[in-house]
């Protein structure tokens, strides 16, 4: 009756493996004609509540929260994992990744900092405010 | 005399406060059609995985399934239960219904 909730997928170390290298892991597993496609994997429900199996899944395709979309290679393994949560998941086979948002540049440029001690990427380093009126010409 | 017939509350013997919540033996329309629905998506996640070209045992075992319109209705908002009269309960019984894999075919023999 419940045949296909088989036991679990590959561990989370070997699980790295499988992302990292799309192509190159021996003995794995790119079908013939996949051709470097992606699948574009999107949580659709929380795992709560789920076998602790199927959060892992989950977890080790990339999906951290509703709504997550990750992209995969396509090969044998993956299949297995998002099998496993087939019934939380969107799956859609793509040529390529589409690129994440970029952030808006913002208004301004921060050309230097009054106070040298400050770290440029710590967390007292905000943005300059505007300079003072400059004195006018002709005034000391 | 305590405790109404009516409403969403089931009256409960402790201290005649106790209120259960009503359960319906049987899915409304809705929440068939959302059965309905959620077993497409499935199928639809098989038919990817299957066009991927993917070889991957648990995709034989799952590929040769029934889909949701070769299912008989029984099997789609009813399931197998071992506890229940007949072995059969409503799926809407068994928890997180909605997002766990229910069985597509009755065992032989029920």
């Amino acid at each position: 009756m419940f045949r296909y909730l088989a036991r679990a997928a590959a561990p989370a170390e070997s699980a790295q493996r499988i992302l990292g290298s799309a192509r190159a892991a021996s003995g794995s597993s790119a079908p013939a004609n996949s051709d470097g496609k992606l699948w574009k994997i999107t949580l659709r429900r929380s795992p709560l509540g789920l076998h602790p199996r199927i959060r892992e899944n989950a977890r080790v395709l990339g999906l951290t929260r509703c709504g997550h979309t990750v992209y995969r290679p396509v090969s044998n393994e993956l299949a297995g994992m998002i099998i496993k949560v087939k019934e939380i998941v969107k799956v859609e086979l793509v040529d390529r990744a589409e690129p994440l948002k970029q952030q808006a540049p913002d208004g301004f440029q921060i050309i230097g900092r009054l106070n040298p001690q400050i770290a440029p990427g710590s967390k007292a380093a905000k943005p300059l405010l505007p300079l003072r009126r400059q004195p006018r010409a002709g005034s000391s | 005399m305590f405790g109404s017939f009516v409403g969403a509350f089931r009256p409960s013997l402790a201290v005649l406060g106790g209120k259960e919540w009503r359960i319906p033996w049987r899915l409304s329309k809705t929440r068939k059609a959302n059965v309905r629905k959620r077993l497409r998506e499935v199928d639809s996640v098989i038919d990817t995985l299957v066009a991927s070209g993917v070889e991957c045992k648990q995709l034989d075992l799952i590929r040769d399934l029934p889909r949701e319109h070769e299912m008989l209705p029984r099997d789609k908002y009813t399931t197998f239960s071992r506890t229940a009269s007949k072995h059969r309960k409503g799926v809407h019984k068994v928890p997180h219904f909605t997002k766990r894999a229910i069985p597509r075919t009755t065992p032989a023999g029920f």
